[in-house]
């Protein structure tokens, strides 16, 4: 039955690998961890089951940006009963997806909104068919991007009539992955677990004396490389001066794709790529979550990741059609100072934090609230700071009130937070020097052996990045034609040239 | 010597100093305060009111160094400044070049002509898909508005999908037709189609060679200079007057959309204070930004027709640029916000 349905609904011949798998496990009614490689079709394992079981499909995500997308995703299928509900949402947006909740099939949440009462409620007096956490590694301490609101979704899970549980990771060490387990309180579930590996991109580092040698080199890599491409930078002043160089130095189509943009020109940018108008797209990480285009040839990074599964997620977004595809990532020596100063700025350091509690005891300024907020700004800490502090305030110490006691306590969480952060950042820099094989090292950083060996794998195993032969690019141009011209051509009048 | 120097420089000059740069930046931007609503009328600068909402304030902060820094323009202190001689001359020079589009004069459209671009862009997107029977796109925008407006267009529409295409077409090309080139050029490349993305606004002044602003500036200027052809010509435009539909009182804040609700109630500025718990000066900067957005909204109730014509005649003498002035010579019995009333009723109601 559910062959019928991929047929039907979602226009595929066959399941890819891992997917038949969960979702008949998930259709069976057991809790259900699955760990997925990026671009592997998660998103399926929880939409076609909302097709076969009765009632409401529940998904827990933790990115605003990602939950706009996969809504959009299902919306192509033809489906509407499909909502999001997030802190992006007007309140009269949010009533109305609150009330013709008994009416949908999927419903998109954002843990935070997963804490409001009224919610709970009204899900609890419906059937859920399946609650999903999306992003599975969210709820572990060991994972990364840890989000706090996810501790307590075994009790949410309970109030809301403890439906079956997907959790879907694509990415998650055995450490991790009993964390998972424990906080969603899983009893007699299944695990599918499959390789992060991905045996079609080739990986390759390159070590440069300065940025303009970077620049340089970035040019000609993808002037002589198949595309299209995705260039990934770590701030988004650099994703606008490299594709102005790139636009300056070649006849490539390029953009710059970053959270500044107003939300029509991302969309619109992000429609080009995956229409295949653009050969390169410059972008900070912002760039590629929930896009799923399948002849992404090359992912450069022309700043490292911050950690490795951070490049996993990314490289990953190259050969989703199991072609060829070649993942480069060039630094230099300089590029080590940028991410250690980033990290440096996520928390309050101890005499910040000191001024922070003394302040807050003096004018009695209570955590959490508005006021107490900007005590944490006026004393420079950074958004991020403040908001870690006001958590860290408000649900993990909220009994203790004696300024000593909390400065040491929280004092040592940031110790213990920023030595994690570092040594993701060390893995990272071990992995760019290493002149053993590339893929066996990413592997053992999710403690996984490698299998058996691909053809073109890495710098380390001598495939060369000249072995990628230039395609002819299936780019479509952007003609100066007359308006008038293009007009026609797009109500209908003349033909469409590209096809 | 660019557009958007030649922009800045006219700007400068109709101020006279008697603004900030800020007040510049808000009227650019087209912030609906009370006090931006003013200036544009008191300064004559209502055709540059929203005309460059694309404007960030680092670049016009930049502008205006460098500008200070030719001897343009020169500080007369506090973020305010004059044209100096040879910046008056540079201007008179750059106009020989340069004009201001034509279309930025129709500023009542404002509001109703970025209505109009967002509903047009997904109709045109969605017709272009669905002639060739593609049923699965992605939408250009996120937005609900035109979203909820296009899919109701689609259903009330009374013509089969490729009529209705075709009918779209004629109108669009007549209406573009009575723009120049480089206008229709900007608006038609930042249209999507059936697998076709447009291009952003960047994107398209790139491909024309031209400045980005401009391209913002001229973009502006066709987007209201077509509204107001239609507009004018409802006849011809069957299906682009649609677009121009309000959908109800758009572009209020919510809490002066509150206010509306009660004025319409029949409550005074008084009971509407006391019962909101608001200050009454806050009511009646509520009531002007309704004048000034609602072509409809009748003022009569706080402003007789005798005391608008005086402070109209006032308004009309082109030297008085304060609200102080004007009451003394308009008469003490009117308040400062009937002036403002009136003076929000004008920035709409003057057609050219």
């Amino acid at each position: 039955m559910i062959d019928t349905i991929l047929k039907e609904t979602f226009g595929y011949e066959r399941f890819r690998e891992g997917q038949r798998e969960v979702i008949e496990d998930v259709l069976k009614g057991y809790d259900v961890f699955a760990m997925l490689p990026t671009g592997s079709g998660k998103s399926l394992c929880y939409i076609l089951p909302g097709y076969v079981l009765d009632g409401l499909v529940l998904i827990v995500s933790p990115l605003l940006s990602l939950m706009e997308d996969q809504v959009q995703q299902i919306r192509m299928l033809g489906e509407k009963k499909v909502a999001a509900l997030n802190s992006f949402l007007t309140p009269q947006e949010k009533d109305d997806v609150l009330n013709s909740i008994r009416f949908l099939r999927f419903l998109f949440v954002s843990p935070e909104m997963l804490q409001n009462n009224l919610l709970i409620n009204r899900l609890s007096m419906l059937k859920l068919s399946l609650f999903v956490i999306d992003e599975a590694h969210c709820i572990s301490q060991w994972g990364h991007e840890f989000r706090p609101d996810y501790l307590k979704l075994a009790q949410i899970r309970e109030a809301v009539g403890k439906p079956p549980c997907l959790a879907l990771t694509a990415t998650a060490n055995p450490k991790v992955r009993q964390d998972i387990l424990n906080y969603l309180d899983f009893k007699d579930d299944r695990q599918h677990i499959y390789s992060v590996d991905r045996k079609n991109i080739s990986l390759f580092v390159d070590k440069l004396a300065n940025v303009e040698e970077k620049i340089k080199r970035t040019i000609k890599i993808i002037s002589s490389q198949p595309s299209p491409g995705i260039i990934y930078c770590s701030t988004r002043d650099w994703t606008e001066r490299l594709a102005n160089q790139i636009r300056m130095k070649t006849d490539l189509h390029v953009a710059y794709y970053h959270g500044g943009l107003s939300s029509d020109d991302r969309l619109a940018i992000q429609y080009q790529f995956l229409n295949d108008q653009l050969d390169i797209i410059c972008c900070t990480n912002a760039f590629g979550m929930g896009i799923n285009k399948p002849n992404v040839r090359l992912v450069l990074h022309f700043h490292y990741p911050k950690h490795m599964n951070a490049y996993i997620q990314e490289i990953g977004r190259a050969g989703r059609d199991g072609l060829p595809s070649a993942a480069v990532t060039l630094y230099t020596d300089e590029d080590d100072l940028l991410p250690q100063a980033l990290i440096e700025k996520e928390y309050p350091d101890q005499p910040m934090l000191l001024r922070i509690l003394n302040r807050m005891e003096a004018t009695g300024a209570k955590a959490g609230t508005k006021g107490c907020f900007s005590i944490m700004m006026e004393e420079g800490a950074s958004e991020t700071a403040a908001r870690f502090l006001t958590y860290q305030l408000t649900k993990v110490f909220p009994e203790e009130h004696k300024s000593e006691e909390l400065f040491s306590k929280i004092d040592q969480t940031i110790k213990l937070r920023k030595q994690k952060k570092i040594s993701e950042l060390y893995e990272v820099k071990r992995w760019l020097a290493t002149t053993d094989c590339r893929r066996e090292a990413y592997l053992n950083s999710f403690q996984e052996k490698l299998s058996d060996k691909v053809p073109c794998c890495c710098d380390a195993c001598g495939c060369l990045l000249d072995d990628f032969v230039k395609v002819d690019p299936v780019i479509k141009e952007t003609q100066r034609i007359g308006w008038q011209v293009r007009l026609r051509k797009l109500l209908g009048l003349d033909k469409i040239d590209h096809e | 010597m660019s557009f958007t120097a030649y922009f800045f420089l006219t700007l400068i000059h109709h101020f006279k100093g008697e603004r900030s740069i800020s007040g510049i930046y808000h009227l650019l931007k087209g912030k609906k305060s009370a006090q931006t609503i003013q200036d544009s009328v008191l300064f004559n600068v209502q055709p540059f009111f929203q005309s460059l909402e694309v404007i960030t304030r680092q670049d016009l902060n930049k502008m205006c160094n460098e500008c200070e820094q030719s001897n343009l323009i020169q500080s007369v202190g506090d973020g305010h400044f004059r044209l100096t001689l040879s910046g008056l001359a540079y201007m008179n020079e750059a106009g020989e070049h340069f004009q201001l589009p034509s279309g930025l004069a129709y500023f009542h459209h404002s509001s109703t002509a970025k209505r109009f671009w967002k509903r047009l862009k997904l109709t045109v997107q969605t017709m272009s898909n669905l002639i060739r029977d593609e049923g699965r796109f992605l939408p250009v925008t996120n937005d609900k508005e035109p979203l909820e407006w296009t899919k109701r267009f689609l259903k009330k529409a009374k013509l089969d999908r490729q009529e209705l295409a075709a009918q779209l077409l004629n109108e669009l090309q007549n209406s573009l037709q009575t723009r120049p080139n480089i206008e229709a050029d900007i608006f038609v490349l930042q249209l999507s189609g059936y697998k076709q993305t447009g291009l952003t606004l960047m994107q398209a002044s790139e491909l024309l060679n031209i400045d980005y602003y401009e391209a913002a500036v001229l973009m502006t200027s066709c987007l209201r200079a077509v509204s107001q052809e239609i507009n004018d010509g409802k006849d011809n435009y069957p299906l682009l007057s649609r677009f121009l539909e309000k959908s109800d009182s758009k572009g209020l804040t919510a809490s002066t959309h509150k206010t509306l609700t009660f004025i319409k109630k029949g409550l005074t500025i008084q009971q509407i204070a006391q019962y909101r718990r608001l200050k009454e000066s806050t009511i009646e900067d509520h009531l002007v930004e309704i004048a000034m957005y609602m072509e409809d909204f009748d003022i009569n109730t706080f402003v007789s027709r005798e005391v608008y014509h005086r402070v109209k005649t006032v308004l009309e003498q082109q030297s008085i640029k304060r609200l102080k002035p004007i009451r003394d010579i308009a008469g003490s019995d009117i308040s400062y916000f009937q002036i403002r009333l009136v003076m929000a009723k004008e920035s709409v109601g003057k057609h050219d």
